[in-house]
């Protein structure tokens, strides 16, 4: 029995193993990659850092890379507030159709994102919105809100009633009691909200696509577009860049707090 | 004056009344206790009090204020929650200093009111603490200094000591008696266990199914209670049903019992409660003083205890408990008829 136990563990780091470098390597061989001289790829390694001076002329992959931050900005900052706003009255208030609503917001996170772009592109052009940036703010938001809603309810379930009321009795308003009792116990779970929706945003290539306008994309259409006419280790490099800033985003928030330990 | 009054006071959640009428005065500077088992209405009533829910009608003051249409932010009481309800993301002192921060009280008043708070309840020290580094008992006593320190009207306790193992919650009672007692602030506390609301309150409101069913002092309420659910939901109780009969009790087995307190003439059935602690055992054959009742019965078993001694007696097929004190007195065995007598004016007459 031990023996089989021990041999099962084994087992088990080794599949843990296995699952890490499939995710993993990738990515690492990408960013050594960009920083190789040969554009072929070729082995050995000529250390350089070429491709990051090629990028830092390429105004276009610049530019939607810039584009891409500030629409995920934009998304994740809407879509957090809206979201909790959203995950406190469900959590609050009974009304009519809630349970309906709360259902409404799953089929989203399912339907193909291909339909969901191409409805979009539809009634934004029949309403007059249009495309452009201003419409990918739209559409992302619209895309991350069940997330946010959904994680941020998630930790609402653990949340305390008597905390609220605590509050009260203590003299705090309604607003001061959300302010610094159910806000700061909700923090965890808005931040956690909140990468979600910068990463639905940030990530998004097919609404995008087709909400962008010639000329103004976001940096996963722009790489699209590149690639399709050749491929250049650049995006090797924006990527890399990419890859170490949302590492050290994530690494600071997961510091601060414990995701499910400690409150 | 009463610190607090409700009167008349009915709530119904949907089709349950959880309240129906309900009048109490609670006297200033006291500690009064609303005793009754869960879905009596204790807790809606405290609420109501407090200001979580509001009556569907009748009246609630506060210090000779009508506090009706007043949400609880403004009415000034402090409320001590059953889970005590800490703010997690606050440290001890944060959590004390609360409700004057919201008050906006100046600095340093709040420092010195919080310091003050924390010493009365023992707590100096551990103001940089988190709730979570903090054992139970000091929990409670951060949500105790977190009520008084705004200095509340009435102070309103949800089964205050229901969370703590019994050592504890011995201890933590004579704080509470100690604290509310400096403080002076009136108490009221609600609870289902009744050695609580005997040893911590000056007076208790007993509550059943929405109504109030007695009221009064500890020993009052326990020594003469109105009826069978008083008597037997505060300490223990042996209850006679029998007619009455010319000013005294007659019993199925012809046996005649007086009480304290003739019965009416009128009433054809009487009800008869008696403490286990107030009857005696004798040997069956040994001749009963004069104005005292006996009756018959067989011991059926015998609880050893220690310090204390309980008997289980059959009476006409009902069971009798009967505590005696391990005074060394001859025990009776198992089987032994006996006679268990006790005083007229122990034999209380309640409602059935």
């Amino acid at each position: 029995m031990r023996r089989g136990g021990a041999r099962l563990a084994l087992a088990g780091r080794l599949y843990l193993g296995l699952v890490l470098l499939f995710l993993y390597v990738p990515i690492i061989v990408m960013a050594v990659m960009s920083f190789n001289a040969s554009p072929l790829y070729a082995l050995p390694i000529e250390w350089s850092g070429v491709w990051y001076q090629r990028l830092a002329a390429n105004g276009r992959l610049i530019d939607a890379g810039l584009n891409s931050l500030g629409v995920a900005l934009l998304t994740t900052v809407i879509a957090s507030t809206l979201g909790t706003a959203a995950a406190i009255a469900f959590f609050r208030y009974d009304f009519a159709g809630k349970r309906l609503l709360q259902i409404l917001l799953f089929p989203p996170i399912a339907i193909p994102w291909l339909i969901i772009g191409t409805s979009m592109l539809i009634f934004f052009f029949w309403i007059g919105i249009g495309r452009g940036l201003h419409a990918m703010v739209l559409g992302h938001v619209a895309l991350a809100l069940p997330y946010v809603i959904i994680v941020v309810s998630a930790r609402l379930k653990a949340f305390d009633p008597h905390l609220e009321e605590a509050a009260r009795s203590l003299g705090a308003s309604h607003l001061q009691t959300i302010r610094y009792v159910t806000l700061p116990f909700l923090a965890p779970g808005v931040i956690a909200a909140a990468l979600f929706a910068f990463a639905v945003s940030f990530d998004q290539f097919v609404i995008s696509y087709f909400l962008a306008v010639p000329g103004v994309s976001t940096l996963p259409v722009e790489i699209y577009t590149a690639i399709r006419k050749g491929f250049t280790p650049e995006i090797n490099a924006i990527s890399t860049i990419i890859i170490c800033l949302s590492m050290a985003v994530l690494l600071a928030v997961a510091r601060q707090y414990k995701f499910g330990g400690e409150r | 004056m009463s610190a607090v009054a409700v009167s008349e006071v009915s709530k119904s959640f949907g089709a349950f009344r959880a309240l129906d009428r309900v009048s109490i005065d609670f006297p200033d500077g006291r500690l009064y206790a609303l005793l009754g088992p869960s879905g009596s209405g204790k807790t809606t009533l405290l609420r109501l009090i407090a200001g979580f829910d509001f009556p569907d009608s009748g009246a609630i003051t506060i210090a000779g204020q009508p506090v009706n249409e007043l949400p609880v932010e403004k009415r000034d009481v402090g409320m001590m929650f059953q889970n005590y309800a800490l703010f997690p993301n606050m440290t001890v002192f944060d959590n004390v200093a609360f409700g004057l921060t919201v008050r906006a009280v100046a600095r340093d008043e709040i420092r010195r009111r919080v310091r003050e708070t924390l010493d009365l309840v023992q707590l100096s020290g551990l103001e940089g603490r988190k709730p979570h580094q903090l054992s139970g008992g000091q929990k409670q006593r951060v949500a105790l200094a977190r009520a008084i320190v705004i200095r509340p009207r009435v102070l309103l306790l949800d089964e205050p000591l229901s969370a703590l193992d019994k050592a504890l919650r011995v201890e933590m009672q004579v704080e509470l008696r100690r604290i509310q007692r400096e403080v002076g602030i009136t108490t009221i506390f609600v609870t289902h266990d009744q050695e609580e609301a005997l040893t911590l309150s000056d007076r208790i409101g007993m509550l059943r199914d929405g109504a109030l069913v007695q009221e009064g002092p500890p020993s009052e309420i326990y020594e003469r209670p109105a009826s069978v659910f008083a008597a037997k939901f505060l300490g223990d109780a042996n209850i006679f049903e029998g007619r009455a009969d010319g000013g005294t009790v007659a019993l199925a087995d012809g046996s005649r019992i007086r009480t304290c307190g003739r019965p009416a003439q009128a009433m054809q059935s009487a009800v008869v409660a008696v403490r286990p602690e107030k009857m005696r055992l004798q040997p069956a054959a040994q001749a009963v003083p004069n104005g005292t009742n006996a009756i018959a019965a067989v011991v059926a078993q015998q609880i050893f205890a220690g310090s204390s001694l309980t008997y289980l007696l059959d009476w006409q097929g009902q069971t009798i408990r009967v505590f005696a004190q391990n005074r060394g007195d001859a025990v009776m065995a198992v089987g032994d008829p006996v006679k268990i007598t006790w005083s007229p004016e122990h034999s209380i007459l309640v409602e059935p």
